[in-house]
């Protein structure tokens, strides 16, 4: 098999199967239509800016015509496609949901999933943070429904670390640098890049703060008040803010977290971002954001914000936690008789609707019925008598099925 | 309190990491006995340490198998794993140099350049604009370019007395390196308070 896929045996599927529903029927019962996106699309749909960071990642085929397609790499910009192309008259806010596959090249040997699953939602046509707050309410509810532990949403504010770039007159390159170091808390190279900039000492001060910047959103507000922030970075402070004490508000405050330096590779992102952890688990289970530029590059102006989650981090949490249960159902193994079995239609059919797993054996042999009952975790095997009564095999005491 | 588990790269930083360690108060007494095993319990100071090939700790720690490591910097540069690094040890000084015989390499069309840290040269030479044949090694480096193999290397230099005793001279510095303390992403947030406890103990006696 190449690298980086994956066969899910029997147990794996009833997982993942038993997450994603339970996912989707939450986003389901807060407002959120599924839509789906085919795997495939034009590697044109995505932008220069897009395709500078993650190009390199896309699995590529060549069409009979000689464009190039890409598998689904992320599931937001074709979202963003398919609303401006087919939803913009529908009634907005168009609140949307999808679980989809993901497949991303990354390095070989390095232990990580080249194709994944993403079950997220997108709120498009609200400009005001009380989508981003919805969203980010939704995805608490969902991991606490799932019964995932100790998980935490981290937000952070993209508008933040650009209003103090763009104060700065230095190279794209070396705003990437920075921006590269702050995303990775590299402290020694930051304070070095620091002290060789021409800025105010303010403006010296903030950037050697910012990635130190995070924990609990209240201690790092009054933080905030210390440092001589500009209007602007005040007013995107404000929106993080807004976001944060509406979720308090909802009574969610101990899962959230702010991050005044998180930056993200995703260049699409403009204002609140936020991604999901779990103390179990070393790495991201979700990610999302605004991103209201994006439609623009669609030919439609629309604010939107997203999130998606990642299936298989969840699953691995969960796992971690021993906190993965899926409900059992009986399970019938139904022998033929000699006669009666003309009743075995509706047996099925009415043991079947009461929720039991019935299969009617097809092993002739006694001994193989026995072994395979005991391997596959059968809970009972019956079969039909002469007078058409479900009953416990003579083998095995002969009672009649219900009365034992 | 969350326990903390730290990866610490075996060879020439293993012993300034320990004793790093100690200077902060943790005993670290059980690293020190001469024995084979990798995993070491530090229940008193509520610690894991383990002893890992420097190449895998930025893999371990980015996996978030251990929330923290130390390593140095030419291998974090070699490797270029996600993940915070957050203080400079300041100790395994050297640095990242070209190097090669007196006149050579420099001004020639195409270099052809033997090291063990070929994602460090290419980046290096890519960024210079020298096109160059990059000549991967896992021995003596200095043996390349004497032998004929390579024009020049790209190699770790802490004093220069190996190149200077094969008859090589630097011709560039490329980065200064040393020891770094390097944290998991999602450690740093979700185990915070102990973390950050650690950095200002460490932050303290490094200056």
């Amino acid at each position: 098999m190449p690298e980086g896929v994956q066969d899910l045996l029997i147990d794996d599927c009833i997982y993942r199967r038993n997450i994603e529903d339970k996912l989707m029927e939450g986003f389901e019962k807060a407002g959120y239509m599924e839509v789906s996106t085919p795997t495939l699309e034009y590697y044109d749909i995505f932008t220069k800016d897009y395709l500078a960071s993650n190009g390199e990642k896309m699995f590529k085929l060549i069409d009979s015509n000689g464009s190039i397609l890409v598998l689904r790499p992320d599931c937001t910009v074709p979202m963003a496609r398919m609303v401006a192309s087919k939803m913009r008259d529908f009634v907005y806010p168009l609140k949307l949901c999808y679980v989809q596959n993901i497949f991303r090249i990354d390095e070989e040997q390095a232990g990580k999933k080249r194709e994944f699953r993403q079950a997220g939602v997108e709120i498009f046509g609200i400009k005001s943070h009380r989508a981003d707050v919805e969203i980010i309410i939704t995805a608490i509810e969902r991991l606490k429904d799932l019964g995932l532990n100790n998980f935490q949403i981290d937000i952070g504010q993209v508008k933040l670390l650009k209003g103090i770039l763009d104060t700065l007159a230095i190279e794209e390159e070396e705003e990437e640098k920075f921006v590269y170091h702050i995303e990775n808390k590299n402290f020694i190279a930051l304070d070095q890049m620091v002290e060789d900039i021409e800025a105010s000492e303010d403006t010296k001060l903030i950037l050697r703060k910012i990635p130190r910047l995070f924990g609990a959103p209240e201690e790092v507000f009054k933080e905030v008040q210390q440092l001589p922030f500009t209007d602007v970075m005040l007013e995107a402070v404000e929106e993080l803010k807004k976001v944060c004490s509406s979720i308090e508000a909802y009574g969610l405050g101990q899962y959230i977290s702010v991050d005044l330096g998180m930056v993200t590779s995703l260049k699409y992102y403009n204002s609140i971002i936020f991604k999901g952890f779990t103390r179990d688990l070393g790495s991201m289970i979700l990610s999302g954001g605004r991103y209201d530029g994006l439609m623009e590059d669609f030919g439609m102006e629309c604010s939107a914000t997203g999130f998606a989650f990642v299936v298989n981090k969840i699953t691995k949490a969960l796992k971690i936690q021993e906190n993965i249960e899926v409900k059992r159902k009986k399970h019938i193994l139904l022998l033929e008789g000699k006669e009666g079995n003309d009743r075995i239609p509706e047996i099925v059919k009415v043991l079947r609707e009461e929720g039991h797993i019935v299969e009617i054996a097809l092993l002739e042999d006694w001994e193989d019925v026995l072994e395979y009952s005991r391997r596959r975790k059968v809970d009972e095997i019956l079969k039909v008598d002469e007078a058409g009564n479900l009953k416990v095999p003579e083998e095995l005491g002969g009672v009649v099925y219900g009365e034992n | 309190m969350e326990k903390i588990k730290i990866a610490i790269a075996k060879g020439r930083l293993a012993k300034y990491s320990i004793s790093l360690l100690e200077e902060i108060g943790i005993n670290c007494n059980v690293l020190k006995e001469d024995n084979r095993k990798l995993v070491f319990h530090l229940p008193e100071n509520n610690l894991e340490v383990i002893l890992l090939k420097a190449q895998d700790v930025p893999t371990y720690v980015e996996h978030g198998v251990v929330d923290m490591g130390i390593v140095g910097k030419d291998t974090l540069m070699e490797m270029e794993r996600q993940l915070y690094e957050v203080l400079d040890l300041k100790f395994g000084k050297c640095k990242f140099s070209v190097a090669g015989r007196l006149m050579e390499g420099n001004g020639k069309k195409h270099l052809r350049v033997a090291t063990k840290y070929p994602n460090v040269a290419k980046k290096y030479f890519a960024e210079k604009g020298q096109s160059v044949e990059i000549i991967r090694q896992e021995g003596s480096v200095e043996l390349a370019p004497i032998m004929g193999l390579t024009d020049v290397i790209v190699d770790i230099v802490e004093t220069g007395r190996t190149l200077k005793e094969n008859g090589l001279v630097i011709l560039e510095d490329i980065a200064d390196l040393s020891a770094r303390l390097v944290l998991n992403k999602v450690s740093f947030k979700t185990k915070k308070k102990e973390i950050t406890a650690i950095i200002d103990l460490i932050g303290e006696k490094v200056g």
